[in-house]
């Protein structure tokens, strides 16, 4: 019982309970929360059943409900190590309650503590879509990022390049790249650039990540094919700071810090959120170093030299809630800044030891929301302008070897093959409107629109000029628009069983500006503009068979539509291709979830078929042009488990297969390659995990989490292989391939264990681990290296 | 006097013998490595092209002990696969290319085949790495060749081309330097970047002087009209002099075609593919046999050709005083959507050197562009001239009749990509 007590912070805080359905301002709930009738209880959870109006008891046990609609309900209090108190209650048009609650100890253990509520994670992964749910929060104090954890799941893969800050993808169930789209708290996260994304992000700032495998809800206006990544954040109810510090390996320091006041009485809140990034990124790497004399190489391992990273954040705000006129308004302001050293090109075939990147911007930002119509009618709208400037600069006439030696070479500017002073400024504009209706309280319409308009412009004095003049091809501005909208229709039957969410979605796009492609004669003051537009169509359905059975079918006719450096190109050796068609692909999704008291399952189960998938093709070289080219089609199956298999120990695992593989190629050169795995992509992987919490193991109060995670992946493939040179075996998981294949990533084994340490009673965590224990050779984005061993400790603090 | 005769006889056979192969002429780097031992294993060596369309031009390399025959696939048990298989320049026993197969870095990488037919990397000399044409280079003979280096752009390296290993250099600088010193237009001079070729005892390299800065420098941006070309004494390894293609632009290229060939006489044919991507002022050019200088009575213009103007030649192939060109059979096209690598508008002829007389090569289709890879082949006493459409519904190795001008396939791919590249050599 006693450690019950002791866990409370840290389960109360998973506690959190979602907003999800609708409210009417008329009534008002509030109270004490104590546990002997005087000791104010503060983080316990009251809400009302099937609503969301939650409220947490502050430092005072106090807690307030308001802007409730008459009605019955349940009102449960839920405070980790007491009993959870269930009430039903009438409340009157215009009644007022004062309703105190004395908390009363649990006698249960903790594992077997039934939790009434649902929380936010929970309903997130009970959502209608398929979604695979990143628990963040619960795992904030461990020195990990946001990528490792989402790489610990199934089916999902982090595609890095390198090290903190390192360009980083993810690849959904085989797609990655565009065909993946970003979301903070539902917002295309495209106008926050490379400021904000799962390379730099703390754990800290995030409740959760939910990675939407294919089919994505109406509220998440994008035109994304294979799949949606929305980041969660903490929401900003009740008064609270965290603060972190770790200190790395490879001079790695990250500092966050994120706090909230929220003044219920006056229905305000304030707060912010920074974090800092820093690390050299100097890990060894095996290179191949050719001899001074000979040129003949031999790999070498070598320390990276110009590989750092930093980074900042910062976000302040303030909002107002429960007013007449709005329910919740949120005026933001943030502000990033990236610096990043470029040790060598995509491939780690020449080292670089002065080309520089950096990026920053401004961006304020609006939230309003509103419910109208008795709660029946929610209004969402998002508004952010601003602008990224972004600079590249490779300006060096000489060059670096492996080892940080430098050669001066007056005869060339620059160390790559694009010499560079660029400058460039992204003018952006975002609108996200979400309207939803509930009809009758069983059927309910939702739309969503999204607006975002770039601009860009710029210069760069060693950069492209137009054909037979000195006029920088950046100069002119190209401009693209794109409309993302969708109506959805969301009834449940059934006893609340069956849900169904029917979704028609509409895309459009305009894109203008002057074709910079150095071969053709140029008009400049001719604007060249294309258009387009497509539809898209998704179903999904959920059907509750009981608490613990959950089944999910989904369906779309998803779309991507080119972007702006698709169809015009990047100024430089990509060039414009006005003729490109939007992606286009069905996914069907078939998941089922168990749930029990001591473990909990899932499997799922997709299809795919998806056409014309845009790559970039050499077309004239140097120049390369995206175009329609590619079909795939295949299915996969994912498999994850968590179990409690000890009073203190607990397993999970998952394994991801895919079977992506190409089809509909008609000419006889390239027919071969049908049925051939999509290239250059991980195709089965798994992961395992054991956790031990152990309580009072230094002092009384004290609680130690220790826990190692281990990972595989699979060979595969950079390039096409027949699939009858496929290695063999089940599911071709033994062997190799059966011609020499000199461009493949071997499989790969990752180890990582580490320990968190709360120090009693005190809201002071330490964090420590160990990545990659063995020092395994791991690759990922065309065999860049990344990290060996490296040690990592991080230290968190946390009031609420 | 009879056995004085005999004796200066057979002096002047073993001079002309010994001048012949101290001549080393490059003709015989493409040409099969003759049946010299009976009891040799010989192999068929193929090259395709699989990833056309992506960067890494990923492709396969397989060993034949025939000829193939029929419709073949080209990835086996014993194949290689890697990137850069868009063509390769072979030299006795083996195959040479300007990428590594392993992660197409700059460079010179050679491919052999074991016995049992394996092929596999024999060895990577690593040049600068970014720009195309660090690492273009030419064999003289089994233990020496050149290569240019975007890390010493004035300046030619020597290597030695059994063991991969750089050698020394030769200092240009005052070739290059010879002209444009002064002028701020040209944003990068080099020497050898495209053209590399062995004659004679003599070494002939481009001097390129590119008005462009950025990732297409040296493409397309000559600053000078004119072709510089120098010649550099190989005994002495001293520069003698540079010769001029008037009136034209963009000397070969920086990848495994050469766009020069040999006649059996020695006479060194090279292209100069014109002012812009689209051609203009294109030529076919010729240094006679025992010449350092530009045959000046003597070129093939594309307006020859074509009285528009509107194209270029991709590859040129010689043999006893016959000559096979590759031409486009419409006007070139840029941009987006241009014509150049993406339709079937490359077509070979036969010329008569004298005449300048075009005549298509009947029996075979226009086709893709070669890109790196050499247009014609000769196996076995037989020309052998390589066809790809875009589409690959034809794909293969023709076997030519210079005297119907007819070719009929040989062979054909089915699996494993374009074809790319085809060679006969000895395995030990």
């Amino acid at each position: 019982m006693s450690q019950i007590l002791k866990n409370r912070w840290l389960l109360i805080s998973a506690l959190l309970l979602s907003f999800s359905l609708h409210a009417q301002q008329v009534n008002e709930i509030q109270g004490v929360v104590t546990t002997d009738g005087e000791t104010p209880f503060m983080g316990a959870v009251i809400q009302l059943v099937g609503t969301d109006h939650l409220a947490y008891s502050d430092e005072q046990g106090q807690y307030r409900l308001s802007g409730i609609a008459p009605g019955e309900y349940t009102l449960l209090i839920d405070a980790v190590g007491f009993n959870t108190i269930e009430s039903r209650l009438t409340l009157a048009a215009g009644e007022d309650l004062t309703l105190n609650f004395l908390l009363e100890e649990s006698r249960t253990e903790l594992d077997e503590v039934v939790v009434q509520g649902k929380t936010s994670m929970e309903k997130a992964r009970e959502q209608i879509v398929s979604a695979k749910v990143v628990d963040v929060k619960s795992v904030s104090r461990e020195p990990a990022t946001v990528a490792e954890l989402m790489n610990r799941s199934a089916g999902i893969r982090i595609r890095e390049s390198g090290g903190l800050g390192n360009n980083t993808e993810v690849s959904i169930n085989g797609f990655h790249g565009k065909s993946i789209r970003y979301f903070k708290d539902g917002i295309p996260l495209d106008y926050l650039g490379d400021g904000y994304n799962i390379s730099n992000l703390p754990l800290n700032s995030l409740e959760r990540v939910d990675v939407y495998k294919g089919v994505l809800p109406i509220s998440l206006g994008a035109d994304a094919l294979g799949g949606a990544v929305n980041l969660v954040t903490n929401n900003h109810n009740r008064t609270d700071f965290n603060a972190s510090y770790q200190i790395g390996s490879f001079n790695t320091h990250r500092i966050s810090a994120t706090g909230n006041y929220a003044d219920r009485d006056r229905g305000w809140y304030t707060g912010g959120e920074v974090f800092y990034n820093y690390s050299d990124n100097d890990y060894d790497v095996e290179a191949r170093v050719p001899d001074p004399e000979t040129k003949i190489p031999t790999w070498e391992n070598v320390r990276l030299f110009h590989n750092a990273y930093k980074s900042y954040y910062g976000e302040a705000y303030v909002g107002l809630k429960n007013k007449a006129w709005v329910d919740d308004m949120q005026l933001s302001l943030a502000t990033y800044g990236i610096h990043r050293d470029q040790q060598h090109p995509t491939l780690m075939i020449d080292a670089y030891g002065a080309i520089t990147l950096d990026q920053r911007s401004i961006i304020p930002s609006l939230r309003y929301k509103k419910a109208f119509f008795d709660g029946r009618l929610k209004f969402d709208q998002f508004l952010s302008y601003n602008r990224i400037t972004k600079e590249r600069v490779d300006t060096l006439a000489g060059k670096y070897d492996w080892h940080g030696n430098f050669t001066p070479n007056p005869h060339r500017v620059g160390e790559s093959p694009q010499p560079s002073q660029a400058k460039i400024h992204y003018d952006n504009f975002t609108s996200r409107t979400n309207l939803s209706f509930d009809l009758n309280g069983r059927h309910k319409l939702e739309g969503n629109v999204v607006v975002t308009r770039s601009k860009r412009k710029g210069s760069d004095p060693l950069g492209i000029k137009f054909q037979g003049t000195d006029i920088d091809v950046l100069s002119l501005p190209a401009t693209y628009l794109k409309l993302t909208s969708g109506l959805g229709w969301n009834y449940t039957i059934l006893e609340n069983k069956l849900t169904n969410n029917l979704n028609v979605k509409y895309y459009g796009y305009r894109s203008e500006g002057v074709d910079g492609f150095r071969a053709v004669e140029t008009e400049l003051d001719k604007i060249q503009g294309t258009q387009g537009h497509s539809w898209g169509l998704a179903d999904g359905l959920k059907y509750e068979i009981d608490r613990e059975h959950l089944i999910r079918l989904s369906g779309e006719y998803a779309r991507r539509l080119p972007d702006q450096e698709e169809l015009f190109g990047d100024s430089d050796t990509r060039v414009p291709n006005f003729d490109l068609e939007p992606e286009r692909s069905l996914n069907l999704n078939l998941n089922y979830r168990l749930q029990k008291s001591k473990y909990q399952m899932e499997a799922g189960l997709y299809y795919r078929q998806t056409k014309g998938m845009i790559l970039l093709v050499p077309i004239q070289s140097p120049y390369a042009q995206y175009q329609n080219l590619e079909n795939v089609r295949g299915f996969g199956f994912d498999f994850d488990l968590k179990a409690k298999v000890w009073r203190f120990i607990s397993v999970q695992g998952n394994l991801t297969y895919l079977s992506n593989r190409m089809y509909g190629i008609t000419d006889p050169v390239d027919r071969w390659k049908n049925h051939s795995r999509l290239r250059n992509t991980p195709f089965f992987y798994y992961n395992l995990g054991l956790n031990a919490e152990l309580k009072d193991v230094l002092s009384k109060g004290d609680f130690l989490n220790l826990y190692t995670h281990y990972n595989f992946v699979r060979e595969f493939y950079l390039n096409f292989i027949p699939k009858d040179k496929e290695p063999d075996g089940f599911l071709g998981l033994w062997g190799s391939s059966k011609v020499d294949v000199t461009t493949k990533i071997p499989d790969q084994h990752l180890v990582s264990i580490g320990a968190n340490y709360r120090l009693g009673n005190l809201p002071l965590h330490i964090g420590a681990e160990i990545k990659n224990i063995t020092n395994a050779k791991l690759y990922d984005f065309y065999r860049v290296q990344k990290a060996g061993r490296s040690f990592q400790v991080k230290i968190s603090y946390s009031i609420n | 006097m009879k056995k004085i005769s005999k004796i200066v006889g057979l002096c002047l056979l073993v001079i002309g013998v010994l001048f012949a192969t101290a001549c080393s002429s490059d003709d015989e780097v493409i040409k099969e490595p003759g049946n010299e031992n009976p009891d040799a294993t010989y192999k068929y060596v193929l090259m395709t092209l699989s990833e056309r369309v992506v960067g890494s031009k990923a492709g396969f390399v397989s060993a034949y002990d025939e000829l193939p025959s029929g419709l073949i696939d080209n990835i086996g048990g014993n194949s290689l696969q890697g990137n850069n298989m868009g063509g390769f320049i072979p030299f006795q026993n083996a195959l040479y290319k300007k990428y590594s197969t392993e992660d197409n870095a700059n460079g010179i990488e050679k491919i052999a085949v074991q016995p049992d037919g394996k092929v596999y990397t024999a060895g990577f000399l690593q040049t600068g790495q970014g720009m195309p044409g660090s690492g273009n280079f030419v064999i003289a003979s089994q233990d020496l060749g050149f290569y240019w280096d975007m890390d010493e752009p004035l300046k030619i390296q020597k290597f030695d081309p059994e063991s991969l290993s750089r050698i020394g250099s030769l200092d240009m600088a005052e070739a290059v330097n010879e002209r444009g010193v002064d002028e701020e237009g040209i944003t990068f001079r080099s020497i050898g970047r495209k053209f590399l070729a062995i004659k004679e005892g003599k070494l002939f390299a481009d001097l390129n002087y590119a008005s462009s800065v950025g990732g297409q420098q040296g493409f397309w941006d000559d600053f000078y009209p004119d072709v510089y070309i120098a010649v550099i004494d190989i005994a002495t390894e001293k520069w003698e002099k540079t010769i001029t293609v008037k009136n034209t632009g963009s000397i070969a290229y920086v990848n495994e075609n050469r766009m020069y060939n040999f006649d059996s006489n020695g006479d060194l044919y090279f292209i100069t593919q014109g002012r812009s991507a689209l051609g203009g002022q294109a030529k076919i050019n010729r240094i006679k046999a025992n010449s350092t200088d530009i045959d000046s009575s003597w070129a093939i213009e594309y307006s020859d050709f074509d009285p528009s103007d509107e194209g270029k030649f991709t590859g040129v192939f010689l043999h006893d005083g016959m000559m096979i060109v590759s031409a486009n059979t419409e006007p070139l096209t840029g941009g987006p959507n241009g014509n150049i690598n993406t339709q079937d508008i490359w077509k070979l002829y036969k010329v008569d050197i004298d005449t300048k007389e075009f005549t298509a090569i009947e029996g075979i289709p226009a086709a893709r562009n070669q890109g790196a890879a050499e247009l014609a082949v000769e196996l076995d006493g037989n020309i052998y001239l390589r066809v790809g459409t875009n589409t690959g519904d034809v794909n293969g190795y023709f076997l030519y009749d210079q005297a119907t001008n007819t070719a009929t396939e040989a062979f054909g791919v089915d699996v494993g990509g374009l074809v790319s590249g085809l060679y006969k050599m000895k395995v030990e």
